[in-house]
């Protein structure tokens, strides 16, 4: 086990190969400690008032209602990475980018005098575990019952001894968050382990989450995140609204209307592309690189078989043949002309040298989970297509 | 995917490749502001934007009087895409993509 630092928190970075992990999760579940993600339960006849004000989303949620959103500094950047959710009781708020501490303090601080406002933050009293995987929902069901498998996408239930389940996932996979109490925390972990171990279950660190979510088109705080950027940047302005006040919302108003503005866009290139990489049109830099990682696709594959002792990679079933990895991917922050897929005339300036880059769609990957129904029979896995088609 | 490599000449064939992937995306937007009755600018919505789950948050009615309107505006097949492969309908770009790839003259 390799450990790292999320958001103040020590947490789990991999616990071998990150490629195995990557691997395991697209081809069935895997199971991660997410100690480093805050939730807060924000509480109190201001609870909306007080929230609406803070957050650039609108915020009129069904109960059990989830909306992923973003919390902005008042420059317009990115600060936090936020889910928002309501319960017939409370609100609640699942941050990645910011320590949970900190993020209680914007929102007490959002309080005008005389509010009836109560922030908790739980993170003394409860752990998150994630569970992503084209057959997430499998385990779900046995772990709590096949209802639990099939929650519609981003909505929040409550399930036996205190633990809260959120469906959503940055993976392009089917996805959930378990927030458990900390006395429940082993025993949730090892029943999971022991349910998942025959669906082939694969323990994931947060390196290969991030991954898994630069592979989907997702955004990643802690990579383009940690960047500066503004959701206009990084195409999240379906996370924002334009027809509310919200710190922030100013200094988006002004960006849009700059004529220098940037978008983010995907690249397929070489292997040894990191952030902050030049991107390069005829001698003249168009952009830079936001995150980068290894290109694990496998062109021209139709299936793949079980993951062998020398990875995934050459590893594959009867129907096809490996010919992708050794590459890299990224989001590039390009002019906003340039910004299109499509077009391999640029190069980008790494440490090994400069090379040819395209652009190109995200997601990188097609998800097994597109093929995969909950409730439904499901197929052999070895007989599905594997993701790594584009 | 129809692309600009390094065998085209100069910036003018880039401008006019661009141009093109430009009009096609403007005329998916305008489709999607149409059938989902969206009330927003066309430069609110983001070239990735998610089309299902998050983002704009299609369900199946939404998904059927997409196809049929982009059938009707381009002039291409694009039920077909779904069934030969599964999730080209992912974001606004996978769509302008497969406009673009489609035989000459059924996306301009």
């Amino acid at each position: 086990v390799r450990w790292t630092e999320r958001d103040g928190v020590a947490t789990i970075a991999a616990y071998g190969p990150v490629r195995d992990e990557v691997f395991g999760l697209r081809r069935a579940v895997a199971l991660s400690d997410l100690s480093h993600v805050g939730v807060l339960r924000v509480s109190g006849e201001s609870a909306f008032d007080v929230l609406d004000r803070l957050l650039p989303c609108e915020l009129h949620l069904r109960d059990g209602q989830v909306r992923p959103t973003v919390l902005l500094h008042d420059d317009g950047t990115i600060a936090a990475d936020l889910s928002v959710a309501c319960d017939d009781e409370h609100y609640w708020l699942f941050a990645e980018g910011m320590p949970a501490a900190a993020l209680a303090e914007r929102v007490r601080a959002a309080g005008l005098p005389g509010d009836d406002l109560a922030v908790d933050d739980l993170g003394a009293t409860h752990a998150v575990l994630g569970v992503d995987g084209p057959i997430a929902w499998e385990l779900l069901g046995a772990f709590d019952s096949p209802g639990i498998g099939a929650l519609p996408h981003l909505a929040l239930a409550r399930l036996d001894d205190g633990v809260i389940c959120l469906r959503g996932s940055r993976t392009g996979e089917y996805g959930y968050q378990l927030v458990v109490p900390v006395t429940n925390k082993a025993a949730v972990w090892n029943r999971l382990t022991t349910l998942g171990a025959p669906l082939g279950l694969t323990l994931a660190g947060v390196e290969a989450l991030e991954h898994c979510a630069l592979e989907a088109g997702s955004f990643v705080v802690q990579a383009e995140g940690r960047r500066g950027v503004t959701p206009l940047d990084v195409q999240l302005q379906w996370r924002v609204s334009r027809r509310k006040t919200y710190p922030g919302s100013a200094a988006l108003a002004a960006a849009r209307a700059r004529p220098d503005r940037r978008r983010s866009t995907g690249l397929r290139g070489p292997a040894g592309m990191a952030p902050g990489d030049a991107v390069v049109l005829d001698d003249v830099v168009i952009g830079t690189l936001l995150a980068a990682g290894p290109d694990y696709g496998i062109v021209g594959a139709a299936t793949i078989g079980a993951v062998g002792a020398t990875g995934p990679v050459g590893t594959m079933g009867a129907a096809g043949a490996v010919a992708g990895g050794g590459g890299g991917i990224a989001l590039a922050h390009l002019d906003l002309r340039l910004a299109h897929p499509g077009i391999d005339r640029f190069t980008v300036r790494t440490a090994d040298g400069e090379a040819p880059v395209r652009t190109v769609s995200v997601p990188f990957v097609q998800n097994r989970s597109l093929y995969l129904r909950p409730g439904r029979q499901r197929p052999d896995l070895d007989t599905l297509p594997f993701p790594y088609l584009r | 995917v129809d692309e600009i490599g390094p065998g085209a000449a100069g910036t003018a064939a880039l401008d006019a490749w661009i141009a093109r992937r430009e009009a096609v995306l403007d005329g998916v937007r305008a489709t999607l502001i149409e059938v989902l009755h969206l009330g927003a600018e066309p430069d609110e919505l983001d070239p990735d934007t998610p089309l299902f789950g998050a983002g704009l948050r299609l369900d199946s009615i939404d998904t059927l009087d997409l196809v049929v309107s982009l059938e009707a505006r381009f002039g291409v097949q694009v039920v077909e895409w779904e069934e030969q492969a599964p999730g080209t309908l992912r974001t606004l770009n996978t769509i302008v993509d497969h406009l673009l790839a489609a035989p000459p003259g059924a996306a301009t």
